[in-house]
């Protein structure tokens, strides 16, 4: 993090602010910032994450300041409250999140006691701090939760088979909606309520869950901590599960910690798996389909990946190129997470600089590469089969595609082999 | 209350430009437009308003109470200079700063395989400034960054753009890039473009060519009797290139396209060109006229060669300066004869047709042009930005077509919305990122920076054409679109004047 990067694969903690702001229904962001940061991040986080646009209010509609010259040497207060008096009087909402950006930051506003002045019920105005320089993507999906959960989230009673998903951060993952669906489906058959915070359930509401699950082996624990701390909701960490190995175990873990039986679902969704890896089977013995591969993903997508590919299609692991970065207290979970047996160990490089990662890549011997678009050189370098699954995909476009749980796990087979007989 | 731009203290022919780099210490940088050219980027009215303005020279540097994001010239100082083959991008701020260049790789590659090359991605590097080097400095950064470039890609140059951040704590690029280039073999350049330094994006254009100027461009070289620099946007496509080089092949020219995928001594030749030319004023202005300072490289940029009129007077321009006044005439004689069945075919199919343009400077005069050519009604023009480098070609317009509904402004589709709702016309043709708002408001659109069509010279009159006429012929996406989306603005603003919110610059 705290080194240069080439061809960073994320963008900063304002990107990532919205693009999860821009997946929360109603939700209205102010960014008090420079001219372009909405441009840049628009381009830089949505629209390379498989062509993510606009959607409701995004892109190019973002109210902003638009900070020039005079601001950052006479201050942008007045110029934040202008903007604000104007977006409530002309965007269609009810609560409105101002977004402080690089340049106000440095200059000082104080933005807290600004949206303090705004008392309407109706009309409420919060805060978070996002400027670039805090860090990246991810950084910016928890600040802006922990934005919420601390302005806007309310003392609710508890639902008891009422659960948050944590942890997938819209944009960055860029099959999240796909995933979220799939996760909130199989939970959905458990007999649980599931809030995605991006599935229509408001906000507000955070607090009512009965557990919380972080679906990442660490982005997304320091909202948990927050909800603990304040609702005294209990936690679960369980990265994103592909497969049928690591979905079943998920629902059995959910499952006896709330007390539900999930028996009945994994045998159902087992069987469904399997009659269509037995469909395809026939295509991988008759090509020999077992391949030495590598991955260049953030954490999570490298313990799903790794995990499935080994442990479900028989597939050989090189390096693990893990390009979050990732806090040194949560590297022994994902090692642990990435042990999967003799000679099927990937070599776990922590590394989010994309020319160290390549000159790795490009030493190992490889069939196929699971990584970015980022990464189409350095497969064709070697001569490797490749399909874009990490941010940034400029070379698909994504709308609910995902990959977690069962069905995604047969999105996923049918993608990967997809991308051999396409050169045939 | 902010007191007029004065065009005629302002003028490029009355302000002296910065000298060349010719000592190792020279930091000049170019003064932004707004400053330089007069430039504005908020008004609302009609066009012969604006035009009535521009000559008495009342017009306004304006502000917005309410306004959303858009574009920062660093973005478009990037996209200038980022396709460079054999260069690096460095972006000295934090990583966000850097993080559309995924998206600009599109262009880059997409470019590449247009002019029939194997596509490799650019190369780029943040120096990902973060909180503590907002306290202690970034310059170790920057230096680790220019000595990763140079080692692992070993380019030619290496393009350092400094941010907003850079710029407010004080980061000197050009004293690092000076300390640290005897060790380097590339060109290292600073670019210096802090975000929040102009209001108009387009001084980006201006902050990447001065780099260009004052560090790569330093010989004058062998004139080339038949080279003329095509100044291209990333934004003009392959196809556009192509249609140019067969006009100027027809006059025994020879086109060098820079900067955009050129390499570094394509940019270098550009000081031995017999003329510089280019596909877009406002873009390439500030490089022609240094060229001709500098280099005795003469240039004319009144045109974008969009439309019949401005075409005929792109290729007089050229014949003009380089003696070839009858070749240029026969050409425009035989293509206009060689284009018009077509051209009265689509006339008949578009004639009356309302549309409404939303472009950058002069591609929004181009456009409105090739469009008159093709028999439709302009209904409104809304430009980016405005200033004495489109003057004539604005008020050539309005005498072309009337008066019509006019516009200055950054983007901001709350407007466009607002106006389009009231005007209603039968096309918009817009810029990216907001011509989906348009499309929204089920109008049929047009993307009017198409990378995929021609759309200068004699075959972008008609194929833009065939454009507009498949447009029409098929509304059912937008119309779809329309039918399923929720509005984002109250439902008075529907129906408010759409300029409520353009005030006086306070001071």
């Amino acid at each position: 993090m705290t080194t240069i990067i080439d061809t960073p694969r994320h963008s900063c903690a304002l990107g990532g602010a919205l693009s999860t702001i821009n997946a929360i229904d109603g939700l209205i962001p102010i960014i008090h910032g420079g001219p372009g940061c909405g441009g840049q991040v628009f381009y830089g986080q949505n629209f390379t994450s498989g062509y993510r646009g606009s959607g409701a209010l995004g892109g190019v509609s973002i109210p902003s300041t638009n900070t020039y010259e005079k601001e950052v040497v006479f201050g942008g207060e007045d110029r934040l409250r202008e903007q604000i008096r104007t977006t409530l009087e002309l965007m269609r909402g009810d609560t409105y999140i101002v977004l402080t950006g690089c340049t106000t930051e440095l200059i000082g506003d104080d933005v807290k006691a600004i949206v303090q002045e705004y008392k309407d019920p109706k009309k409420r105005v919060i805060f978070a701090e996002t400027p670039g320089f805090k860090g990246g993507t991810n950084e910016g999906y928890e600040i802006v939760l922990h934005a919420l959960i601390d302005q806007l989230a309310r003392e609710t009673p508890r639902i008891p088979n009422r659960v948050n998903l944590l942890g997938i951060v819209p944009s960055q993952d860029v099959f999240w909606e796909g995933d979220l669906s799939e996760i909130e489906r199989v939970l959905t058959s458990l007999g649980l309520e599931v809030n995605t915070l991006f599935n229509g359930i408001p906000i507000d509401e955070i607090g009512a869950a009965a557990l919380n699950i972080v679906l990442s082996p660490w982005v997304g624990v320091p909202v948990a901590d927050r909800l603990k701390e304040r609702f005294g909701t209990p936690y679960i960490i369980n990265p994103l599960p592909i497969g049928t190995i690591d979905t079943n175990a998920f629902l059995s873990r959910v499952g006896s910690t709330l007390n539900l039986d999930p028996t009945k679902v994994i045998q159902r969704e087992e069987e469904r798996v399997f009659r269509y890896i037995e469909r395809v089977a026939d295509f991988i013995v008759d090509f020999d389909v077992q391949l030495h591969f590598a991955t260049v993903s953030e954490a999570n997508y490298a313990i799903a990946l790794n995990r499935f590919l080994v442990g479900e299609l028989g597939w050989i692991p090189s390096v693990a190129a893990v390009t979050d970065q990732v806090p040194e207290e949560y590297r022994t979970s994902i090692g642990t997470a990435l042990k999967l047996g003799e000679g099927l160990d990937p070599k776990i490089i922590y590394e989010s600089d994309s020319g160290t990662i390549w000159d790795a890549i490009e030493k190992e011997k490889l069939d196929f590469v699971l990584g970015s678009s980022l990464d189409k050189d350095v497969a064709e370098r070697i001569g490797a089969w490749r399909l874009s699954v990490s941010f940034p995909v400029t070379d698909r476009v994504v709308l609910d595609r995902g990959y977690a749980g069962y069905l995604g796990a047969i999105t996923l087979i049918e993608d990967i082999l997809s991308a051999i007989v396409a050169r045939f | 209350m902010g007191s007029p731009f004065q065009f005629h203290e302002k003028t490029m022919s009355s302000q002296k430009l910065p000298e060349p780099a010719s000592c190792k210490n020279c930091r000049s940088v170019v003064p932004p437009r707004e400053d330089r050219l007069g430039s504005i980027i908020a008004a609302g009215g009609t066009a012969q308003d604006l035009v009535h303005q521009a000559r008495c020279g009342c017009l306004k540097n304006q502000n917005r109470s309410f306004s959303q994001t858009a574009f920062c010239q660093q973005w478009l100082a990037i996209f200038t200079l980022a396709t460079v083959r054999d260069a690096v991008v460095i972006v000295h701020g934090p990583v966000g700063c850097i993080s559309s260049l995924p998206y600009i790789n599109v262009f880059n590659r997409l470019g590449q395989i247009h002019r029939t090359d194997k596509p490799v991605s650019g190369r780029w590097i943040s120096t990902n400034l973060l909180e503590a080097d907002t306290i202690y400095g970034g310059e170790e950064k920057l230096k680790a960054a220019i000595r990763s470039a140079e080692n692992r890609y070993h380019p030619a140059a290496i393009f350092v753009f400094s941010s907003c951040v850079s710029g407010i704590i004080g980061e000197d690029i050009g004293a690092i890039i000076d300390g640290i280039q005897p060790d380097i073999k590339a060109t290292v350049i600073p670019i210096n473009c802090d975000g929040f330094r102009s209001k108009l994006w387009a001084s980006g254009y201006d902050g990447s060519f001065h780099g260009v100027l004052n560090y790569l461009i330093k010989e004058p070289g062998v004139k080339q009797a038949d080279l003329v620099n095509v100044i291209n946007p990333l934004t003009i496509g392959r196809p556009d290139e192509v249609e140019i080089e067969r006009l100027l092949g027809r006059l025994n020219l020879r086109a060098n396209f820079i900067p955009c995928f050129a390499d570094v001594q394509a940019i270098k030749d550009s000081a031995s060109a017999a003329l510089t030319t280019g596909l877009c004023p406002t873009y390439g202005e500030y490089l022609a006229k240094v060229l001709g300072e500098r280099y005795q490289v003469p240039s004319t940029q009144k045109v974008m060669p969009t439309g019949l009129d401005n075409i005929s007077l792109w290729l007089r321009e050229i014949g003009r300066y380089l003696g070839k006044e009858e070749e240029v005439e026969r050409l425009i004689a035989e293509e206009h004869k060689r284009i018009q069945p077509k051209l009265d075919a689509l006339r008949a199919r578009l004639k009356g047709k309302t549309v409404f343009i939303s472009a950058g400077q002069w591609r929004a005069i181009g456009i409105p042009n090739l469009v008159a050519d093709l028999g439709l009604r302009i209904v409104g023009v809304t430009t980016f930005h405005f200033d004495e480098v489109c003057f004539d070609g604005f008020e050539e317009l309005t005498r072309r077509c009337g008066d019509f509904h006019a516009s200055v402004s950054n983007l901001q589709p709350f407007e466009q919305t607002s106006i389009l709702h009231q005007q209603k016309p039968d096309i918009f043709i817009g810029h990216s990122g907001e011509t989906v708002w348009a499309a929204k408001q089920g109008i049929p659109t047009v993307m009017g920076l198409n990378l995929f069509h021609v759309f200068v010279g004699y075959e972008g009159v008609i194929a833009f054409g065939n454009r507009l006429v498949d447009v029409l012929t098929n509304r059912s996406f937008n119309k779809n679109l329309f039918a399923h989306v929720k509005p984002i603005y109250n439902d008075e603003w529907y129906t408010t004047d759409p300029f409520k919110y353009i005030r006086e610059e306070a001071e």
